[in-house]
């Protein structure tokens, strides 16, 4: 079978019956085919490792605070962009930008701690000083019945003062370590060219807080009680100014009467700040050497000037070279207001009368009297008593008088010219008085009628003279000034500032009634019995 | 402010026992001074050490506190110094007899 194999097929084909292929009805093939296989590959690369460094820091609290209030400060401040428009708060017209705000307070902080550090530095200096003034009293006092005695403590120097007079100075009524002082001279054949504002503290010894130099010599000075920054002086020139202690250096004073029509012609002799006018102006007084008390309006950017009264001299009028009668005017020399009735004043002219005036009268005075023979440098009120006044002249006394009286309650020589006169704030029978030779006297007049209770050399005589003092208003301390621009402060020893016991009926009665009935008392003493000139009159003999 | 500045500093310096006065920066660089060179450069750095230190103690007891000054008192001198974010002023003070 093997052997035919196409026989076999032969017959195979014969057999069957003829099948028709069936053809590929979807035209299907099956097609295989192998892709190149891609040949694999390892690249490897290498970065530069980023910059790395350690850090460590603490958390404090303190640091996490300030993030957070940081942090809310933020919030807050895209809350309030997200408002609508017209929510927002108004922007200022120039914002000043963030360096400027950063740079201004930057020297503000740096400027506070320069003054702190400047007070440290005083605080070691002046440490017994402060410790004295603080704590010791002089104990002999215990032992000195109605004697007492002043403490040197600080004194008060400008470099560029040395060789100007202290011619005024005040406490500020705000501050009670600070004074104000003007620096001018009363030697009028030798005038300095200028003069100075100073205000000192007495946390600073050293330099003044406050100074600055001024084109003439400043003879009086007030500062305003409302606004204690603001101080007004008046110059050796005549004119009058007004500084205020705020502003900055570079802008000296606020206003000036140079270019006013009426202003002074004369030396300006003293300044006093007055009420405010209707409109709510600020007003100062001031007296002259022209004879004139001008009223000053402090009017914005300018000074306005009223004449209040002419002084006029009691001589008759002088015919003049072409035979016109010249009336003559007599130069004031100092103004003291009555402290409840604002419109009347006191003036003192340098011929030695004081004069009662009212703003109300520009004619004549209401009270005129002969006071003194030689110019009148200070009329001051009693602080407890309105009618009660004390008056201080060059020709060696200091008087005390009563309102309407046309003859002193009190008569006291010193034995030299006297410079100043104030009473003081605590006691409404002590009063304090400066002289050309350079003591300060200290009275109690409820202690000792004809002498004083303190007599006390401040400088020595040869060379300098006082020429002012004032009572500090708060603490047991005076300041007086010399010609040589020193400011001396003394404490007043335990003797010079004794208080009224409230008797053992009444406890509860306040100091201030006690100090009232005690000049009440000692005025009808001196009153009640005619009054005898001669009692009064006596003179005490220099220690 | 530039002559501010000199004038305070002089004016400080002037004051009795005042044996130096320096201005450090925000970085405790001394830039003011009238001291010599290394002693400043030797207080600025470490008193700003000191400084910080400070204030981390007070502001740590409480956050809303801050350091305001500091005084060291030593047996020859007294070192007061007025910190501040960006400054601290040094003044050195020998004792008045």
């Amino acid at each position: 079978m093997l052997v035919e194999p196409a026989a076999v097929e032969e017959e195979v084909i014969v057999v069957k019956p003829r099948v028709r292929k069936l053809a590929n009805q979807f035209n299907f093939c099956e097609r295989a085919a192998l892709t190149y296989n891609f040949p694999r590959r390892s690249v490897e690369t290498q970065t530069i490792p980023p910059p790395r460094a350690n850090f460590g820091s603490t958390a404090l609290q303190c640091i996490i605070f300030d993030f957070y209030q940081e942090d809310y400060a933020r919030k807050m401040r895209e809350k309030e962009e997200e408002k609508p428009k017209r929510l927002r708060k108004k922007k200022e017209k120039h914002p000043k930008s963030a360096q400027q705000i950063h740079d201004e307070q930057l020297a503000q902080r740096i400027r506070e701690a320069w003054a702190i550090l400047e007070r440290l530095v005083n605080q070691n200096i002046y440490d017994d000083i402060a410790q004295d003034y603080r704590y010791w009293d002089d104990p002999s006092d215990e032992f000195r019945e109605g004697m007492g005695s002043l403490l040197p403590l600080w004194r008060f120097q400008f470099e560029p003062m040395r060789s100007h007079a202290v011619c005024d100075m005040q406490w500020n009524p705000h501050y009670q370590d600070l004074f104000a002082v003007a620096y001018g001279s009363l030697d009028f054949t030798k005038q300095q060219k200028e003069g100075c504002v100073c205000l000192y503290s007495i946390k600073n010894p050293a330099y003044p807080e406050y100074a600055v130099v001024t084109e003439s010599p400043i003879i009086c000075i007030d500062v305003y009680k409302e606004t204690p920054y603001l101080i007004c002086v008046g110059c050796y020139d005549g004119n009058v100014c007004v500084y205020n202690a705020q502003l900055s250096l570079e802008s000296s004073y606020q206003y000036k009467s140079d270019s006013v029509r009426d202003k002074h012609s004369n030396i300006v002799w003293e300044v006093r700040w007055g009420a405010r006018l209707i409109d709510g102006e600020a007003s100062f007084f001031s007296v002259s050497g022209d004879g004139r008390v001008v009223q000053w309006a402090v009017m914005p950017g300018e000074l306005r000037a009223t004449t209040i009264i002419e002084l006029r001299a009691p001589a008759a009028p002088v015919p003049g070279p072409d035979g016109t009668l010249i009336t003559v005017n007599s130069c004031g020399s100092s103004i003291c207001f009555h402290p409840e009735k604002a419109d009347i004043f006191l003036v003192g002219t340098e011929d030695g009368a004081i004069h009662t005036c009212s703003l109300k009268y520009n004619r004549s005075y209401v009270r005129s009297c002969q006071a003194h023979h030689m110019p009148v440098y200070r009329i001051n009120y009693n602080y407890f008593n309105n009618s009660i006044y004390a008056s201080c002249s060059g020709d060696w006394r200091v008087k005390i008088w009563e309102d309407g009286r046309d003859e002193p309650l009190f008569m006291f020589e010193l034995g030299s010219p006297v410079g100043d006169v104030k009473w003081a704030p605590y006691s409404s029978t002590v009063f304090a008085a400066c002289t050309a030779d350079g003591k300060v006297y200290v009275f109690d007049l409820n202690v000792n009628k004809y002498r004083p209770i303190c007599v006390q050399a401040v400088v020595s005589k040869k060379a300098k003279k006082l020429t002012r003092l004032d009572f500090n208003p708060k603490l047991p301390v005076i300041v007086c000034g010399d010609t040589k621009g020193t400011c001396h402060v003394l404490k007043l020893s335990p003797n010079l500032r004794v208080m009224v016991k409230p008797p053992k009926k009444a406890q509860a009665t306040d100091q201030r009634t006690l100090q009232i009935i005690k000049l009440d008392k000692l005025l009808t003493l001196v009153r009640d019995p005619p009054f005898t000139p001669g009692v009064v009159e006596e003179k005490f003999e220099d220690d | 402010m530039a002559n501010e500045a000199e004038e305070t500093v002089r004016k400080l310096s002037m004051h009795k026992g005042v044996a130096g006065v320096i201005v450090v920066n925000g970085e405790g660089i001394p830039i003011k001074t009238t001291l010599d060179n290394h002693v400043s450069v030797q207080y600025a750095g470490l008193l700003s050490a000191l400084v910080d230190k400070a204030k981390a103690v007070v502001r740590d007891l409480d956050p809303t506190n801050d350091l305001t000054f500091l005084r060291i008192r030593s047996k020859k001198s007294e070192v007061l110094v007025a910190p501040d974010k960006e400054f601290i002023l040094i003044v050195v003070q020998n004792p008045v007899d």
